[in-house]
């Protein structure tokens, strides 16, 4: 018995040191995948069990970086025992291809040192970005996606920043002459949905950048299909020599797949989970996205062949010449309008000056000018000069021509626009011309008043009378007075409504009580006429409704109220006297004739309700 | 009394006064002395006149003396106090025209901004007036009614007239809230920052006479808001703003 009791004391003892030894902490390292290209993401998890002193840090890994950390927790309690396990989650990201060896870490769990299993990574160049994010598990298919849960950080700038989403650039033209146009094409590709696209160019030096088209469309790299935010610039150098062109910069917003546990592929289950702990939800990571910088060599207009009068045209142009009208008086104002178009920029050229000789005066109003960008040549541009021709004598005057030169960058050779003005015929006109008060315009125009305000392009006068006594701005004088204004009537109202309301009814309401009664008795009146009833009884009926109609008035139940009873109350609502007794007399000659012994004939009663109808119009009145 | 009368007597003086200067300042402009009328209209601004008309020759007195920014910003002060007046329109629209930036002195945006269309044809004090004018009349008309009962046939005419009092009213309210108080660039070129400090990132860059909204302010720095509907902050120095 003591020999058996000795054998279960020893198997207790070894069970508990084993299971001692079982409870000691734990540390596995393990990686979700150990092969892989240049831009996947790899995610090395560290699981500890027990309780762990100081933290799980990786040593510096020469060209692999560590691009996120997270850590999860998840407490077990299974037949009566507590158990913790923790895992530290970092996503390294492999500078270039070659392997990598994350060595194996020592850590102090529940006052034990343990050790993790050293692990090892092979990351071979895919050749293309698109390739490497096809092979990629979910989860970590964009290698621009970072840390994982940082929806809000701003990460630093990165170059193409990988195979899910990157920047190509390119120039119709890298050494563009000065002036002239090249079209600027610039991709946004992304396999990821891109959130809250948000430029952040500078805007280069050397050169004018105008916006042409933005667009979305859909291109194959690869082998895959990406999708691809267009943007179409037109640049116009503005000086010649290098012009550095910063990289086009756009801050968004990257909405990655949701991000799958590690080591578990367990099915519904884990989706079910995934949903139920909200971990299906898709990611979002701020990333600015750049292209390279780029140069362009610009180079000058040649100085050979340039003209004297050369105003820095660049580009392909035309001229159009209108004049209206080529006939007048002289001292009256023709519009000539030239009208200059053509592919490059044009606000280079400030103000035309015209031949015209000192018969005719030239007055020149604001050039009005439009330019887009165009797709084809980068910018088109359109410019109209309108001037103000006054001839000052009669005579038939041929205005000869007008030429303006320009550098054509196709041909490399300078060119001149040149437009026929026309002739103007001038008949004999007063001379008011020269006492025509002028006015000087910021440009240091001189112009005619007149031709001015028929142009409308000049600074309107000074207002010279000025009502200063009446301010303009709401002041706390507005606020009173228009308080005043709307609260007399208001309280004025008020009171009236108040007293009436003191003394009984409002009047408004007895007003409108008379006339419903006037109403209602005549109604009666008319449905009694047509119920063809005998004259006595019309009678008796329509009196019925006349004493119906003076009890309305008085507001109370008037079929039962008598001639002595209507009297007094007429009295006191100042029924004047005549009227008084013209109502006794009806009401003795009705009651005469009710109570009477002759027969009523039709007349009699016709015309004692018409006198029954006209005293009732009289009271609604009088009351 | 003896305070009243003195106090209307100033009042007076003050006003004859100021028509003094306003000629002065005209003789001024028209000697091409703009540095002294722009100094005249200040001075009169600045002493509490409130006048679009004051604005806008201010903004014809900067334009003349090469300042297109500051009138720009004087034309749209004009602009708010005036908003019917042909000449403010003629004027900002020429000087508008010869900036480089190509934005309107206006916001196309938003349906509630659409709807409340008034606001570009009449100022809040027109508002406010029309509104309480139009209420003295239905409630006066309702106290005639009260009192004459026989004006009874009024009745509804008064209350049509405080109905539209009260759209008035409400109209006046939306006024205030919807007014934009607009400024412009007064420098060469602005840089407009991402935050209120110079630290912040330059976001984009506007040229003299380039109008804006001023959304929001802190010490020295205005959030504006653009006719395209950009968003940033510009130091208080490189813009000028007439606050009422």
């Amino acid at each position: 018995m003591n020999y058996l009791k000795f054998n279960y004391y020893v198997l207790f003892l070894c069970l508990l040191f084993f299971s001692r030894g079982a409870l000691a902490g734990t540390a596995v390292a393990q990686i979700d995948h150990q092969d892989g290209e240049l831009g996947e993401h790899f995610n090395l998890s560290i699981t500890v069990a027990g309780d762990l002193a100081g933290r799980v840090e990786l040593p510096p890994i020469a060209d692999l970086i560590v691009a996120g950390t997270g850590t999860s927790t998840s407490i077990s309690y299974i037949n009566g025992s507590l158990s913790k396990e923790t895992s530290y989650n970092f996503v390294l990201e492999p500078q270039k291809e070659g392997t990598f060896s994350v060595p194996a870490l020592k850590l102090k769990i529940d006052d034990q040192w343990v050790e993790t299993q050293a692990i090892t990574i092979k990351v071979r160049n895919g050749g293309g970005g698109g390739s490497a994010a096809q092979q990629a598990p979910a989860g970590r298919q964009n290698p621009a996606a970072g840390r994982p849960g940082s929806a809000s950080d701003d990460e630093p700038v990165q170059e193409g920043a990988g195979p899910n989403v990157f920047i190509e650039r390119e120039f119709s033209k890298t050494s563009p002459y000065e002036g002239e146009p090249i079209v600027v094409t610039t991709k946004i590709f992304h396999r990821v949905e891109l959130a809250n696209v948000e430029a952040m160019n500078e805007k280069p030096a050397g050169v004018r950048i105008i916006e042409i088209k933005q667009g979305n469309t859909t291109e194959l790299r690869n082998g895959m299909s990406y999708q691809v935010l267009l943007v179409k610039q037109a640049m116009i150098p503005t000086r010649s020599g290098k012009v550095k062109i910063p990289g086009f910069r756009v801050r968004a917003a990257l909405v990655l797949p949701p991000e799958r546990r590690q080591g578990r592929r367990g099915g519904s289950f884990d989706d079910f989970f995934d949903d139920f702990f909200n971990r299906s939800q898709n990611r979002v990571v701020r990333r600015v996205l750049a292209s390279k910088d780029a140069e362009l060599d610009v180079k000058a207009v040649p100085t050979q062949g340039k003209p004297a009068n050369f105003k820095g045209l660049v580009g392909t142009f035309r001229i159009d010449s209108e004049i209206s009208p080529a006939e007048l008086k002289a001292g009256e104002t023709a519009t000539l309008t030239l009208t200059i178009d053509g592919v490059g920029a044009l606000d280079t050229i400030g103000n035309l000056e015209l031949p015209l000789g000192s018969k005719i005066r030239a007055y020149a109003d604001k050039p009005q000018g439009e330019e887009h960008g165009s797709e084809k040549w980068g910018l088109e541009s359109k410019r109209i000069f309108r001037f103000a021709l006054v001839p000052i004598q009669k005579g038939d005057f041929a205005l000869g021509q007008f030429k303006l030169p320009y550098f054509d960058p196709r041909s490399g050779k300078f060119d001149e626009l040149v437009a026929d003005l026309g002739e103007l015929k001038v008949a004999e006109g007063d001379d008011r011309v020269a006492s025509t008060p002028t006015v000087t315009n910021p440009n240091g125009t001189v112009k005619l008043k007149a031709d001015v305000q028929a142009l409308a392009s000049v600074l309107i006068d000074i207002h010279r009378h000025i009502p200063l006594a009446c301010s303009q701005v709401l002041s706390r004088k507005d606020f009173v007075l228009t308080g005043v204004l709307m609260g007399v009537p208001a309280l004025l109202c008020l009171l009236v409504l108040i007293l009436q309301s003191l003394k009984g009814r409002p009047r408004g309401g007895r007003i409108v009580r008379r006339r419903q009664a006037l109403r209602n008795f005549q109604s009666s009146l008319e449905k009694l006429r047509a119920a063809s009833l005998s004259p006595a009884r019309f009678l008796e009926s329509a009196f019925h409704a006349y004493r119906e109609f003076i009890g309305d008035i008085f507001g109370l139940q008037g079929g039962s109220l008598t001639a002595k009873e209507i009297a007094p109350r007429l009295v006191k609502f100042r029924i004047p006297k005549d009227l008084l007794s013209q109502l006794e007399e009806l009401v003795l000659k009705i009651e005469y004739t009710q109570y009477g012994s002759e027969n009523l004939t039709q007349q009699q009663v016709a015309s004692l309700v018409e006198l029954m109808q006209d005293l009732a119009q009289e009271i609604e009145k009088r009351c | 009394m003896l305070k009243t009368f003195f106090i209307i007597v100033s009042i007076l003086c003050t006003n004859s006064l100021s028509a003094v200067s306003v000629e002065e300042a005209s003789k001024a402009y028209d000697q091409g002395d703009f540095a002294a009328a722009i100094s005249i209209y200040e001075n009169l601004i600045s002493s509490g006149l409130r006048h679009g008309s004051l604005y806008y020759n201010l903004g014809n007195s900067y334009f003349r003396k090469g300042e297109k920014g500051k009138a720009v910003a004087a034309y749209l002060a004009a602009r708010r106090l005036m908003p019917r007046n042909p000449d403010v329109k003629a004027n900002l629209k020429f000087v508008e025209e010869q900036g480089p930036d190509k934005l309107a002195p206006h916001l196309s945006s938003a349906l509630l901004r659409n709807l409340a269309f008034w606001v570009d044809y009449a100022s809040p004090k027109e508002v406010l007036w029309v509104s309480a004018i139009l209420g003295c009349l239905g409630l006066s008309l309702l106290f005639l009614t009260l009192v004459f009962a026989k004006l009874i046939f009024l009745r509804p005419w008064s209350l049509a007239m405080s109905l539209l009092a009260c759209l008035s009213l409400g109209i006046f309210i939306s006024s205030l809230y919807f007014e934009e108080t607009w400024g412009a660039v007064s420098v060469p070129l602005a840089e407009v920052h991402s935050g209120p400090g110079e630290t912040n990132t330059v976001v984009f860059q506007l040229h003299e006479g380039a109008p804006f909204v001023v959304d929001a302010l802190e010490p020295g720095w205005y959030r504006i808001q653009l006719s395209d509907a950009k968003l940033g902050w510009l130091a208080a120095k490189d813009a000028t703003v007439f606050l009422f």
